[in-house]
């Protein structure tokens, strides 16, 4: 049910084509479609250019990376295998996978599908390297896990993953014969009628394609030295699709798993399933503040939502669902301040159609809480990041600094970043740099009997005090 | 003025041919002219510009060969080096050829075996690998060493060579053997690649006259050596000033010595006259036109929905460069430019040979069923020459099916064929996009006639 309190009548509606233009504009974003799902009627809104030396424009039909959208996607034929009984969830992953293998044996031993698709695993996660274009990828790729070290205990609190989905794909993998890609194209985007959704740069090359655009040193945009991330990250993020594929996808789920004919492809169990909480997220400000099977789940305002970011080489996505408003709004990205051109549109469009208030972004007290500052000093690592905290005066100061092979794809000045955290309160503290257009939310917990943080939090990903 | 005249008849020949976009150069004493004309493609149109980047098939068995005669000139290996101690696993069908078959034949289309091995062995690094393992199970057709048949396989054997000297993908071996010193930075070979950048698409026109983009866009990866590099054309004249040049590159580096660079261009074995020219040198094909005769040499590349003709005059110290982006009026298109720019240029004329009307009595010698690896061919006598209903093999339209051809591919009308008047049962196909193109019977010592080489390939009688 939708409220109606004062909502606008249709005509004054706000003009979707001109905000989003005027959105793009202010945040650098070279182009952009937006999707709306409001009830049964969909809409999709084009801007801007797909590649910028080409300058060919965006339409409605434009393919973007959705990238980690894309986990939702491969969480949903995981369970498509839970309905038919071929996976169980709480089953040790090892029992479909007996050659999967990290660090920690007791891991090893005990990981299950719902830990992975949970992000709560511990399973250091940016675990991205090229293990080939090949059908063996991720089977490649599983070999390369075995010295994967562990960001938290498993199950106790949730890290982001990429590798627990590369994992999970591996076991669709196994338990049906066929490689992901197949398995995504069979099960669900031929089910579902996507004509615009698929994995690889040979069948994304004959649609119109956005390349990813990144920083120039001019202050600028400039295309992405490549076009795709390597193919092992395809069941965490390798999805190319126009946005009326993606709202596609999320009224599937709206529609307790029925596709467009009406065909059951998941049982209503499972979608529901897929939205209850498995872990909370400790920043609970930036995508939502728990995780379930695949979706991020958040409240806005009182009101239930599921959804989910995608980050790829330049290209970046968006997708939010309200199902008590049956609203689902999608932005697809290539390049500049995104974040804040989604977050811009979505409180709009939410307010507007469900009249539902996105919460605002955090923002300083006027007046800093007193804290012992020196207690949140310290070296705080996970895989390939680090960062040195110091105190300086009234809050802190650091360098992050990135490392291992997506790092080393990056210009040196882009692996380093000087940082400074100012406090809220004593777990919340904000992040600004130079390249971060707007701050980020770094949330503190794991607190000893002395009050010093064990651990904080920061884009979903968990760092561990090291020092 | 010479470049108004080549970007009139560009545009004038395209719309006449309703080609959806092409990429023309004609390099002539060391200057090149280039004409681009219409869109990349019908679904998402960009005009085609300079840096559009085009799938220009075949003709990149050359650029296999000639980072082979850069090993060669490295002293790895010779051209007269047998396969089978390069790749000590290679296994074949027939095993004299396994034991015997050299680095030449693999180049000049002499090694035999079906050339037209369809399958895919993925898009790992081990492609080639594994392609070459398929090679067991493929039948020999014709004898080692003595006939062309056009053989994609082999080329892919050469690639596998490439990799086990060198230690790199074949891919990358040519990025270092022949791109980046010949200053080729718009060439490449994967979709990741070419997909942030300006890129022609194919397109298949039905037989109604419609046009649509032809999927899939690539070759299978194992393909790559036998033609799967997408360049624009400023990259294809650096190809040409290459093999015009002395085998050094732009910078002055030496790449090969002049005198196995020219070699290249010499024949390595006669082929009668038949679709492909009439001799093969080191990969390129070549053939003798007008009185007193010059010595053309080239290759061309037909990909799916894309067609393109590269072809030298080194007498003249000219080349012609055209791709296209629809079949089957592209080959059309390419046939028309170079003969235009070959007389234009340096007054090259190269007519086709009239055929002769023949009885049913003479045609019936050649009447009855052939076939290849990949279709089915039957020949029929009409209308005083021969026509040939040309269908692939089930495996074959199998294949093609699941990589996305529409059914009507499938169906192609017959091909006429008129006989040549002297010796060689040479003909020429007189109607339709395949006009002027050559072939010829083969006949036993008893004077039967028992193969039919049609479209470069040896079909095989199977029957009366």
């Amino acid at each position: 049910m939708r409220p109606l309190d004062g909502r606008p009548t249709v005509l004054a509606m706000t003009d979707l084509q001109s905000r989003l233009e005027a959105v793009l504009a202010e945040h650098r974003v070279p182009g952009a479609t937006l999707g709306v799902l409001d009830g049964d009627e969909v809409t999709v809104y084009a801007a801007g250019i797909a590649n910028q030396n080409t300058g060919v424009e965006v339409t409605e039909d434009t393919l973007f990376q959705i990238g980690s959208i894309t986990k939702v996607w491969t969480a949903t034929l995981v369970m498509m295998l839970v309905d038919e009984g071929v996976l169980d969830l709480d089953a040790p992953v090892v029992s479909y996978l007996p050659e999967f293998k990290v660090a920690d044996p007791q891991v090893t031993a005990t990981v299950t599908l719902r830990d992975l698709l949970s992000h709560r695993s511990g399973i250091g996660g940016d675990h991205i390297l090229d293990t080939g274009r090949g059908d063996d990828v991720l089977e490649r790729y599983l070999e390369t896990c075995a010295e994967l070290g562990q960001e938290h205990d498993l199950g106790a609190t949730m890290s982001y993953c990429n590798t627990g989905f590369s994992v999970a794909g591996r076991v669709l993998e196994k338990v049906t014969g066929k490689v992901w890609d197949q398995l995504l194209r069979e099960r669900l985007i031929a089910p579902l009628g996507l004509t615009h959704t698929n994995t690889l740069p040979e069948e994304a090359i004959l649609f119109r394609a956005a390349v990813g655009h990144v920083d120039a040193p001019d202050g600028g945009q400039q295309v992405a030295p490549m076009w795709v991330l390597p193919r092992s990250a395809g069941p965490a993020g390798l999805i190319n699709a126009r946005a009326a594929d993606v709202l596609t996808f999320a009224r599937f789920h709206l529609d307790e798993g029925r596709a467009p004919d009406g065909t059951q492809l998941l049982s209503p169990g499972a979608v529901k399933q897929m939205q209850e909480p498995q872990i909370d997220i400790p920043d609970r400000f930036t995508l939502g503040d728990q995780w379930g099977i695949g979706w991020i789940l958040f409240g806005w305002d009182g009101h239930r939502g599921y959804g989910h970011d995608g980050s790829t080489l330049g290209q970046r996505a968006y997708l939010r669902v309200l199902p008590e408003s049956r609203l689902a709004v999608t932005l697809l990205t290539n390049g500049g301040s995104s974040f804040e051109a989604f977050r811009a549109l979505v409180t709009e469009i939410a307010k507007e159609r469900a009249g539902v208030d996105v919460p605002p972004w955090p923002t300083l007290p006027d007046t800093a809480p007193t804290l012992d500052l020196s207690k949140y000093a310290g070296h705080f690592g996970r895989l390939n990041v680090d960062i040195e905290l110091r105190v300086d005066g009234d809050h802190l100061v650091g360098e992050i600094k990135q490392s291992g092979p997506l790092a080393e794809a990056l210009p040196e000045r882009d692996r380093a970043e000087q940082v400074e955290a100012r406090p809220i309160d004593r777990e919340v503290f904000l992040l600004s740099g130079a390249s971060l257009p707007t701050t980020m939310p770094l949330v503190f917990f794991d607190f000893d009997g002395d009050g010093v943080p064990k651990r904080f939090h920061m884009g979903a990903r968990a760092m561990t005090r090291r020092s | 003025m010479i470049a108004a005249d080549l970007q009139a008849f560009v545009d004038a020949t395209r719309e006449e041919l309703a080609v959806p976009g092409v990429s023309v150069a004609v390099l002539h004493e060391g200057e090149a002219t280039y004409a681009f004309s219409g869109v990349t493609s019908i679904e998402n149109p960009l005009d085609v510009d300079e840096n559009t980047l085009f799938q220009f098939g075949s003709t990149g068995k050359t650029f296999t060969s000639t980072a082979l005669l850069r090993l060669v000139e490295q002293g790895h290996f010779d051209l007269d080096t047998r396969v089978k101690t390069l790749i000590p696993e290679l296994t074949l069908k027939d095993k004299s050829v396994e034991e015997r078959v050299t680095v030449l034949q693999l180049t000049n289309h002499t090694s035999g075996w079906a050339g037209d091995v369809m399958t895919s062995t993925g898009d790992g690094d081990d492609a080639l690998e594994r392609f070459v393992a398929l090679l067991a199970d493929v039948e020999q057709v014709t004898p080692l060493g003595e006939t062309v048949s056009y053989n994609n396989a082999a080329l892919s054997v050469a690639g596998r060579i490439i990799e086990k000297v060198t230690g790199q993908t074949f891919e990358q071996a040519i990025r270092e053997l022949i791109f980046e010193p010949l200053g080729m930075t718009h060439s490449f070979f994967f979709p990741n690649e070419v997909m942030t950048r300006r890129f022609a698409v194919g397109h298949n026109q039905a037989p109604d006259g419609t046009i649509s983009v032809a999927r899939p866009w690539a070759l299978p990866r194992n393909g790559a050596p036998a033609g799967g590099i997408a360049a624009n054309a400023a990259d294809q004249v650096a190809w040409a000033r290459f093999h015009l040049g002395d085998g050094c590159a732009p910078s002055g580096d030496r790449l090969l010595s002049e005198e196995l660079l020219k070699s290249m261009q010499e024949p390595t074995v006669d082929m009668r006259g038949s679709a492909l020219g009439d001799y093969v040198g080191i990969s390129w094909l070549l053939r003798d036109v007008g009185d007193p005769p010059v010595r053309l040499v080239g290759h061309g590349g037909t990909m799916n929905g894309q067609h393109s003709e590269f072809l030298m005059v080194p007498a003249r110290d000219f080349a012609v460069i055209s791709m296209t982006n629809c079949g089957p009026n592209g080959p059309v298109f390419n046939d028309a430019l170079t003969k235009w720019a070959l007389a234009t240029f340096v007054g090259v004329e190269e007519s086709d040979p009239e055929p002769i009307v023949l009885g049913d009595a003479a045609l019936a010698a050649y009447v009855g069923a052939y076939e290849t690896a990949a279709v089915d061919v039957v020949i029929t006598a009409v209308g005083g020459g021969l026509s040939a209903q040309i269908t692939p093999k089930p495996e074959t339209a199998k294949a093609l099916l699941e990589d996305g051809a529409d059914p009507s591919d499938l169906r192609q009308p017959p091909i006429a064929l008129g006989l040549l008047p002297g010796d060689g049962d040479r003909y020429i196909v007189t109607d339709g996009p395949a006009r002027g193109m050559k072939g010829y019977f083969v006949r036993s010592p008893d004077g039967t006639v028992t193969g039919a080489h049609i479209g470069g390939r040896m079909a095989t009688r199977v029957g009366g």
